[in-house]
């Protein structure tokens, strides 16, 4: 097992988690799939204009297109008085079609961008683009490199903003009241979104990126009822689902990032069942403890 | 040149707001004095969330202005609290009791500090004076529908403002709870705080206000309690609304033959 992708994946698996957990809370999961999809187009425009995949060019174009997705949602919610989630349905399928026909006309001219790349990208070619200084000194893979500054980044953001990003989360109306610019956060949250997404296509591809983002929180959410053991909980799910996922791709000689999601989802199902069973027992447990309660009242 | 009269705490100026140029509120137009305990009432749909957040500075006017002891809004934003309907939020949300009162400590310039010794100390305080310090590490979906009103009240006691915006205090509540909040509101009014309260039940109005703000997209009439609940008053709010209209037939009723409830009511408060 190769230690650079197992790294680029934790990075890229961390990353999604920690946002995807406030996506989760203000209930705009979908809008993480949306951005997450309809960063593409602006991926392909940095790439035709700047003719290169530097990794600057395509952010600016992926960050601009995310933040472009969110707005295009509220407008069809507000003026056109559309369901959000239809709203949803359209921008961002639209957007990512638009990304689709503009790689596949402009690959005719021999362009290394490559569709299925994007669409499902590919953790196995992650070490073949390396970091190596004075010659010979190996850094690791450009994607992990790529990962560890957004990571800090989105840490930073979650440290410092902690109490911006509880209130207005929760509550944010009370957020307003207080004078507070609830729709700066938003857009915040957006641009990091946007920016991981672009970030993790080429490692794990834009369709599985949303699992990144939704299955480690919401089977943390599970777990836990406080915010900050949610996002630890969030970060050590995501890493056993990383490792364990790694290992069932190779033993299946397969996409890494697949396996991956595989594992995330079948410890969402195991931590649910057992949590159900729990429940369920103490249920019964109270149940019991009242009627023998009854029956000594009674008797 | 107007003379500004100090014991205004809240004016409204010909406020008129439309959600798809559907007005909500329509010219509206008030003064409320200070150190009031002022209800905003009126049939469902007549704007009353609307105004309360109109003049929180949550939504903005289409048209006309709010001002708060005579200054704008966002000059005064730490006089006022804020207590939203209980539904607005969802309660499943990480939180435990003491995360949600330390809100109300959070304003835009201290967003980024840490809570300071007397936050903490206000908030723990706050959290005891509705009686709620039992359960002040719990998850706040684990609450009853009445304890989460009391933490919405806790966090609007931490603001420590001069004037208490509340929507809905008293939907979903049990009566120790009802209690408990009026209590507290007397109890805030006696320390000269103005509060300004949403309410749907016409039949508690008398006995819980000094003054009444009758609404249905414009101001019906707005005066002390018994100048304003008149029958015509009444059916001008409510209209058409046959199942209100029956309620109000009680009322009079009411009024007719005095209930003792009233002052059993009376008598467990003063306690």
């Amino acid at each position: 097992m190769d230690t650079g992708i197992v790294l680029t994946a934790l990075f890229v698996a961390f990353n999604c988690g920690l946002l995807g957990v406030f996506l989760m809370l203000r209930k705009m999961a979908m809008v993480g799939d949306a951005i997450s999809h309809s960063v593409l187009p602006g991926i392909v425009i940095a790439y035709l204009i700047s003719g290169s995949r530097a990794s600057f060019p395509m952010l600016i174009g992926a960050a601009i297109m995310g933040v472009l997705t969110t707005v295009l949602i509220e407008f069809l919610t507000k003026k056109a008085r559309l369901q959000n989630d239809a709203a949803i349905g359209i921008s961002f399928t639209w957007l990512f079609a638009i990304g689709v026909i503009l790689i596949a006309v402009f690959t005719k001219g021999g362009i290394d961008l490559d569709q299925e790349c994007v669409l499902y990208g590919d953790l196995a070619f992650v070490p073949l683009d390396k970091v190596i200084v004075d010659g010979n000194l190996y850094l690791g893979p450009k994607a992990l490199w790529n990962q560890i500054p957004v990571f800090v980044i989105i840490v930073l953001t979650l440290v410092f903003g902690f109490r911006g990003w509880q209130v207005t989360t929760f509550n944010p109306d009370f957020a307003l009241s207080l004078g507070i610019n609830v729709s700066k956060w938003h857009y915040v949250l957006m641009s990091l979104v946007s920016l991981v997404s672009v970030m993790a296509f080429e490692a794990v591809g834009a369709i599985l990126v949303v699992g990144f983002m939704i299955i480690p929180p919401a089977t943390a959410y599970l777990m836990s009822g406080k915010l900050i053991p949610l996002l630890f909980i969030t970060m050590i799910i995501a890493s056993i689902s990383v490792i364990a996922g790694c290992y069932l791709a190779i033993y299946y000689n397969g996409s890494f990032a697949g396996g991956m999601i595989v594992v995330a989802g079948i410890i969402f199902i195991v931590v649910w069942a057992i949590k159900a069973v729990i429940d369920r027992w103490r249920r019964v447990a109270n149940r019991t403890a009242y009627e023998n309660r009854a029956e000594s009242i009674s008797a | 040149m107007t003379v500004k009269n100090p014991s205004i705490a809240v004016e409204a100026h010909n406020i008129t707001v439309a959600y798809d140029r559907q007005p909500v509120l329509w010219e509206v137009d008030f003064e409320m004095p200070a150190g009031k305990l002022i209800g905003i009432i009126g049939p469902n749909g007549s704007g009353k969330t609307t105004l309360v957040k109109t003049l929180m500075g949550v939504l903005t006017p289409d048209s006309g202005y709010v001002e708060i002891f005579n200054e704008p809004l966002h000059e005064v934003r730490s006089k006022i609290a804020y207590v939203p309907q209980r539904e607005s939020v969802d309660w499943d949300f990480p939180a435990s009791v003491y995360d949600v009162v330390m809100m109300g400590r959070f304003s835009a310039k201290k967003l980024f500090q840490r809570p300071s010794k007397q936050d903490k100390l206000v908030v723990r305080q706050s959290i005891e004076k509705v009686g709620l310090t039992p359960f002040i590490r719990r998850q706040i979906g684990q609450l009853s529908g009445g304890q989460q009103q009391r933490v919405f009240l806790a966090r609007s006691l931490a603001q420590e403002a001069d004037i208490y915006f509340m929507d809905e205090p008293f939907v979903g509540v049990d009566a120790a709870t009802e209690t408990a909040i009026l209590t507290l509101m007397l109890t805030m009014k006696d320390q000269g705080k103005t509060l300004i309260i949403v309410h749907h039940d016409l039949q508690t109005v008398s006995e819980y206000f000094d003054e009444v703000l009758l609404l249905n997209t414009r101001v019906i009439d707005y005066g002390p309690v018994e100048t304003v609940l008149t029958d015509a008053n009444l059916k001008a709010a409510y209209g058409g609304q046959l199942n209100v209209l029956s309620k109000v037939g009680e009322l009079m009723k009411q009024s007719e033959f005095p209930v003792r409830e009233k002052e059993f009511k009376n008598r467990t408060v003063k306690k």
